[in-house]
């Protein structure tokens, strides 16, 4: 018996009621800021290099992973606060919380600094929460101190051998085969972030220059990034950076990028040198977020499923 | 035995971990944001009934476990072991104590069972979830008699012993929930 997939559409009708209500509010408080509402290509000859996404290729291009270098581009050329509400994809990604083309909305603010960004990031959740889930204050943490509270170990400072140990307790299966970073992030993910209060966001900060992304290093610490997440309960909505503007030390990430790509047996990609250039032209000291709008909207409805707030996915798209 | 792929996970797939046969009970896809991705699962061992937590980094290999069930009929008991035949190809399993655990008080000759099979060997009996036995031996209720909260204790022809209401009498067929132990109703002899 072959089934055909459902006609109608995964979400309700007031859960669809609720995401136009939440597009039309996210107009509005960037209207209110000044902040330019932009759209980027969906499909292009280059992607990214972080070796934990899949990129879906098609025959006239990648489909985008994210805005970024796009959205920087514009940044170099015309120097102005932009958002986009775009819809991004990656293969591979399905689950209560995941979906192969979701929509990211992303922003860049210039002469903001990580935590000014954070703030909005904040104001912003509030702002399409009101009449959902009443939210308490704000928690800032830094990366350092939440995973210490949580494990008791120091993540910049502990042996890999005990990151494994805890990995291990935690019923990672295999980890031996996991990197630090891998460790460390896993760690996170299942005991610190695992108790973070449900009520409110949470604003992590300051993570390991190995988990740098495309963020700026502290030039007071070298060790430290510039790079914040938010999070309500475990739930991670948004990840945000001070941007990282020097073209050869974006370079350098990429080339570590491409050999991280090469040891876990994955092809590396091609370098974007339209990035590199439009910084090396000057990218304005700014700050950017990417924050997950399905998700957020998952949230405020308390829905079980991601699949629950989007019109169509994945089975029966 | 077949490896699986973290996207082959899903509920019901066997496992082995550890050496030791799990099942399957939840499957979730989790992904930090700029980290790996894992399978967050959560199992059953077959063996021991314990159920665990594990996390597997998504995209690895993880070998299946050889753990088939099959429906098979009870033929008798010598004590030590039960024994059971596939109805179609008639291949006899014997079932340790063990394996069948509280299940024997419950199954008579030709009952048929769900028997799961670990690398061939019997690991667990199902009983079905109902079956109907006659009862052998309990006195008979006096009418009115409250007292003991309105039933008496009755054995069976397989030997267990079963809580029944006052008016059911010995010689009398009785359908048990054999998943509770308790009685469910008499069954009219046609």
């Amino acid at each position: 018996m072959s089934a055909v997939a459902d006609w109608r559409p995964c979400a309700s009708q007031e859960a669809l009621l609720q995401r136009a209500r939440m597009l039309a509010l996210v107009r509005e408080f960037f209207s209110l800021r000044g902040v330019q509402e932009q759209q980027t290509p969906c499909v292009a000859s280059t992607t990214v290099s972080d070796p934990n996404i899949e990129s879906i290729s098609t025959t006239v291009g990648y489909l985008q992973t994210s805005p970024e270098f796009h959205m920087k581009r514009l940044l170099a050329a015309y120097r102005q606060d932009i958002f986009q509400l775009g819809k991004v994809f990656r293969a591979h990604e399905a689950g209560k919380r995941h979906l192969l083309e979701f929509t990211l909305l992303e922003w860049y603010r210039i002469h903001f600094d990580w935590r000014s960004l954070a703030e909005e990031v904040c104001e912003l959740i509030e702002y399409l929460s009101a009449g959902l889930r009443l939210l308490s204050r704000a928690i800032f943490i830094p990366y350092r101190d939440a995973f210490m509270d949580a494990v008791h170990l120091d993540p910049l400072e502990v042996s890999e051998f005990e990151l494994r140990q805890q990995a291990d307790d935690l019923g990672l299966v295999d980890s031996k085969s996991f990197t630090r970073d891998q460790l460390l992030d896993f760690i996170f993910s299942h005991k610190v972030a695992a108790v973070f209060p449900v009520n409110c966001v949470t604003v992590v900060h300051h993570y390991p220059a190995s988990q740098a992304a495309l963020a700026r290093l502290d030039p007071d610490c070298k060790e430290l990034a510039l790079r914040f997440e938010c999070y309500i309960g475990d739930v991670e909505l948004a990840n945000g950076y001070s941007e990282l503007a020097d073209a050869s030390e974006q370079l350098q990430r990429f080339k570590t990028d491409n050999q991280k790509r090469i040891e876990e047996n994955k092809t590396p990609v091609a370098i974007n040198l339209q990035l590199l250039a439009a910084l090396k032209h000057g990218l304005p000291d700014c700050s950017g977020v990417a924050l997950g709008l399905d998700r957020l909207l998952q949230y405020l409805t308390s829905s079980d499923s991601i699949s629950q707030v989007v019109s169509f996915t994945g089975h029966n798209a | 035995m077949a490896t699986y792929n973290t996207n082959d996970f899903r509920a019901g797939l066997k496992l082995l971990l550890d050496g030791e046969p799990y099942n399957i009970i939840e499957n979730e896809f989790v992904k930090p944001g700029k980290g790996q991705a894992f399978n967050r699962v959560r199992l059953r061992n077959l063996k021991t009934g314990r159920v665990v937590d594990r996390t597997f980094k998504s995209g690895e290999a993880v070998e299946g476990a050889d753990v088939v069930d099959v429906e098979m009929q009870f033929l008798y008991s010598d004590g030590e072991f039960w024994h059971f035949m596939e109805p179609s190809t008639f291949e006899q399993h014997a079932a340790s104590a063990n394996a069948v655990g509280d299940v024997a008080q419950w199954i008579k000759d030709q009952d048929k069972c769900q028997i799961t099979l670990y690398n061939g060997e019997p690991l667990s009996v199902t009983a079905p979830n109902f079956v109907e036995l006659r009862i052998t031996k309990t006195d008979p209720g006096i009418k009115g008699d409250t007292a003991t909260g309105g039933s008496k204790p009755a054995v069976v022809e397989t030997g267990a012993t079963v809580k029944v209401p006052l008016f059911v009498d010995e010689g009398e067929i009785i359908k048990i929930d054999t998943r509770t132990g308790y009685y469910v109703s008499r069954v009219k002899e046609t």
